[in-house]
């Protein structure tokens, strides 16, 4: 304690950033180059109050914000590229083990860990505070780099069994099914029970257990986050004097403004959503259906309202917009039909770009909910696509299906829609939830890297809030998206779909 | 720019001149508020300037003061939907409820929205109106019929009556708009209310907008609590599938860090105790009584209930919780720092250990924690043989 000025001043006795991270560079040996500019220690990308620190080659990304009372470690894992059943529940059972190893290799550190997923990755995030940052990647880090404890798989392959027999056979797991075959380019599989191979529980576990989880699954993108702050203090015994030299405006410029970063740097150094020249599914003609079994009705245009609505689409804007790929339906009784729509985004769209452009959408169809939508989710996939999924009404399916599109014309148009700018701040305001905590901000930033962004480009996307992209920038995505992938379960029975 | 007193806290305390802002509680630690402003006759004002966070986030908070969880469950629900299409059309994140005994509110969004929020913190705090009330009273009805018809429901009935001194068992209380506005003219009087404010704002812009609302002043002063104004008889409904038995007990202070690493010891306890014939829950008995815990036992035969029941209550001894403390305490700890690394978490941390008199805070609970002792365990659990009550949560 300190009175400064007739202030009580408490300052931190924590170990700082910088330590920490000569900490990291010398457990990843001395940096290499890297084509992906992970080299040279310390390349620093400083803005609107983050600061991304991309070291060795073998170091995690280091993000320090200045204002965070937590850390998070955050690895993440590709989805299984298959998008099939049974590499799903391999992954399945190895994150649930994974999960209590860490839990356990953490336990009386007051870390907590949690596991998410998408259609691109699954996130481990380990959230303690700042000054535990250092122990707590060690930890998470090794249980990656270890074989995995053969209590905690087995016990994770029972119960993963178990849960996917209890929902075996509903609507929601057979739309999945479907639907993630044609998002990988498969054909659907047949409407069967579960595949026997996922009795086999020792078989998996053998699997698991086989590799350590780095490599079964590929190093994990790695992030830290943590504040500068709660820290500062420690390195060379003065933590504000160490602070400025991070940041030449000094820890007591907080100008409200300071938010907005330098406007070109974004162009400079925004990832990218398909790197390395990858051929996202979808981007090809559309999916076939060789050999379909008889129970998946074909229709090569939508029904309904869709179909004038495609029709109108095309002549507003004088080419075919969406060029409508073979509609996959499912006829079932069902009490709500599943609805899944995969847009292929162009490939210059960067990983921010997208999640906005996601963001608005779900806000028009938030702005058009009605009691017929029971569930709605969207997400941008490994492929680049931008994927929605809703659950409805069966006599509502049309109607939700071409809302979305009318959606996405309103962005082709946005002077004729009032709404979107209201929308676009709305996107703002989520986009800036999600980077709001550490653990957020690592997960996008390891999205960034398994989609092969470098460091800088993913604390490019973490400091992508400082500007909200351009009406013109929504517009031209708006106007090149392409529908990829489209699949209704539980459509009503009608003349040309039965069989 | 509106003229306040302020009054340093934390430091050496007492007022300072109009308009002068000197208060600073920690500048370096963010599990310390930068400052305590105690505005005079307008609301405390508790804020941490968080350099480079992305969001605002307000926190409003109010005693429930009397203790009318139901009024409070309608002011809460009538405010958070009359401001829910604006919260929505920004993106904004907005709650509110009853915790720790406090009715509180948040609103968190974009910082570049902070006009706009802050004018939804002033009005989810402003009064009732009797027409966007009348839906609310509806469903708070309905939620205590709810209640009566289930046998945990009916220990939240019974904790949630024993608040009021004009409780008679067996019946619910029947709240009316005008309780409703008594309620709100007296919690959400401008000197009782707290203004919890996490962003990178300048502070004359958080006194601009967040000094003045509320209802007028009370100052000092404190009213005996008449007890709600109606009430109803409820019966209890059979349940012929099951039988019942019940104990609720509180250890102490809800946010306090023994109690919290004891409930935890205790969950951690419950899953590892055996009783092949009966399921038993544990359930934080009522967001009005929040310093009560309950635990019930369901079974087909009343005699395994009850030593089921038995068997839980037996881990509340040194002997029987004793093994798992120290879980209780990591997984504690775990809970609140994983609480207070996101922005709501943090604010309802930082109202939870609101120290005015400094040296508290989220750091203080967390040093606490630290340096829990297994004798720390003694108080509680002669609070909890203190409190120990046995509802009749069965027909």
């Amino acid at each position: 304690m300190a009175a400064i000025g007739g202030m009580t001043v408490r300052r931190s006795r924590r170990r700082g950033p910088a330590l920490w991270i000569l900490t990291l560079v010398l457990l990843g040996g001395l940096p290499e180059a890297d084509a992906q500019a992970r080299v040279g220690a310390h390349t620093e990308a400083k803005s609107a109050g983050v600061r991304g620190f991309v070291s060795a080659q073998d170091s995690p990304l280091v993000i320090v914000r200045d204002w965070s009372p937590g850390a998070a470690v955050v690895m993440a894992l590709p989805a299984p590229a298959s998008g099939d059943f049974l590499d799903d529940f391999v992954a399945r059972v190895s994150d649930r083990a994974l999960l209590a190893a860490i839990r356990e290799r953490t336990i009386g550190r007051g870390v907590e860990v949690t596991l998410t997923r998408d259609g691109a990755a699954r996130y481990f995030a380990a959230t303690s505070l700042s000054e535990d940052a250092e122990g707590m990647f060690r930890d998470v880090d090794g249980v990656f780099r270890d074989l995995l404890p053969s209590r905690h798989v087995m016990a994770a392959a029972g119960a993963v069994r178990r849960d996917l027999e209890f929902r075996a056979g509903s609507p929601k797991m057979r739309f999945e099914a479907i639907f993630q075959a044609l998002l990988h380019g498969r054909d659907p599989p047949e409407e069967a029970s579960l595949p026997a191979a996922w009795a086999d529980v020792n078989a998996t576990a053998a699997r698991i257990l086989a590799k350590a989880p780095a490599a079964m699954w590929g190093p994990p993108a790695r992030v830290v986050v943590l504040g500068a702050r709660a820290s500062s203090s420690s390195v060379g015994g003065d933590g504000e004097a160490a602070q400025r030299k991070e940041d030449p405006q000094g820890p007591g410029v907080r100008a409200p403004g300071r938010l907005v970063g330098d406007p070109g740097r974004r162009a400079r150094t925004a990832g990218h959503m398909a790197p390395g020249g990858a051929s996202p599914v979808g981007s090809g003609p559309p999916p076939t259906l060789p050999g379909a079994p008889p129970w998946l009705g074909r229709s090569p245009v939508p029904r309904g309202g869709v179909v004038g609505q495609t029709g109108v689409l095309g002549g507003l804007f004088g080419s075919p917009v969406f060029q409508e790929p073979v509609r996959t339906e499912i006829v079932r009784e069902v009490v709500s039909a599943w609805v899944g729509l995969a847009y292929q985004l162009p490939p210059r769209t960067t990983l921010f770009q997208a999640h906005f452009l996601r963001l608005v959408l779900e806000g028009y169809l938030e702005l058009h909910k009605d009691p017929f939508l029971y569930e709605l989710a969207s997400e941008i996939d490994a492929g680049g696509r931008l994927v929605f999924r809703f659950s409805v009404a069966t006599e509502e399916i049309a109607a939700w299906e071409s809302r979305l599109e009318e959606g996405i014309s309103a962005l082709r148009i946005p002077e004729e829609s009032p709404s979107v700018g209201q929308l676009f701040r709305r996107a703002r305001s989520l986009w800036s939830q999600r980077l709001s905590t550490p653990a957020g901000t690592g997960a996008t930033a390891a999205q960034v890297l398994l989609r092969g962004g470098s460091g800088a480009d993913a604390t490019a996307v973490v400091r992508s809030l400082a500007e909200l992209p351009a009406f013109s920038e929504v517009e031209a995505i708006a106007r090149e998206i392409r529908l990829a992938v489209r699949v209704v379960y539980g459509a009503p029975p009608t003349p040309d779909a039965r069989p | 720019m509106v003229s306040v007193g302020l009054a340093l806290v934390g430091g050496a305390g007492g007022f300072f001149q109009e308009g002068a802002v000197r208060a600073s509680v920690s500048p370096f630690d963010p599990l310390v508020p930068d400052s305590v402003l105690v505005l005079s006759d307008g609301p405390t004002l508790v804020t941490e300037r968080a350099v480079g966070l992305p969001v605002l986030g307000i926190r409003v908070s109010a005693p429930l003061d009397p203790p009318w969880p139901g009024a409070a469950r309608v002011l809460v629900d009538q405010a958070l939907e009359r401001s829910r299409p604006l919260a929505d059309a920004l993106g904004s994140a907005l709650r509110g409820g009853l915790e720790a005994g406090r009715i509180v509110y948040h609103v968190t969004g974009d910082l570049r929205d902070a006009d706009e929020l802050a004018w939804i913190a002033r009005r989810l705090a402003g009064p009732p109106v009797p027409d966007a009330t009348r839906e609310p009273l509806e469903r708070e009805a309905q939620r205590m019929d709810a209640l009566a018809e289930t046998a945990q429901g009916r220990m939240i009935v019974e904790l949630e009556g024993r608040l009021s001194p004009s409780y008679v068992e067996g019946t619910v209380p029947v709240t009316t708009f005008n309780d409703v506005r008594e309620l709100w003219r007296r919690s959400f009087a401008r000197d009782r209310i707290r203004v919890f404010v996490l962003g990178d704002i300048p502070m004359p812009l958080l006194l601009a907008e967040l000094s003045r609302f509320g209802a007028p002043p009370v100052g000092e002063a404190r009213y005996a609590d008449p007890g709600i104004s109606g009430s109803r008889k409820v019966g209890l409904a059979d349940t012929p599938l099951y039988a019942w038995s019940a104990a609720v007990f509180s250890l102490g202070p809800s946010g306090d860090a023994a109690v919290l690493a004891a409930v935890e010891a205790l969950k951690v306890g419950l899953r590892e105790t055996s009783v092949p014939r009966a399921t038993l829950r544990l359930h934080r008995a009522s967001d009005g009584a929040p310093d009560w815990i309950g635990i019930t036992a369901r079974a087909l035969r009343k005699r395994d209930a009850d030593e089921a029941l038995g068997a839980a209550l037996a881990l509340m001894t040194e002997e029987g919780l004793g093994p798992w403390w120290w879980e209780g305490v990591a997984l504690a700890r775990n809970g609140v720092v994983a609480q207070a690394t996101t922005p709501d978490g943090w604010l309802t941390l930082a109202d939870r250990y609101f120290s005015p008199e400094g040296g508290g805070w989220i750091r203080g609970a967390l040093d606490r924690l630290e340096s829990l002792r297994r004798r720390d365990l003694d108080p509680l659990l002669e609070v909890f043989r203190a409190t120990l009550l046995h509802p009749r949560i069965d027909a």
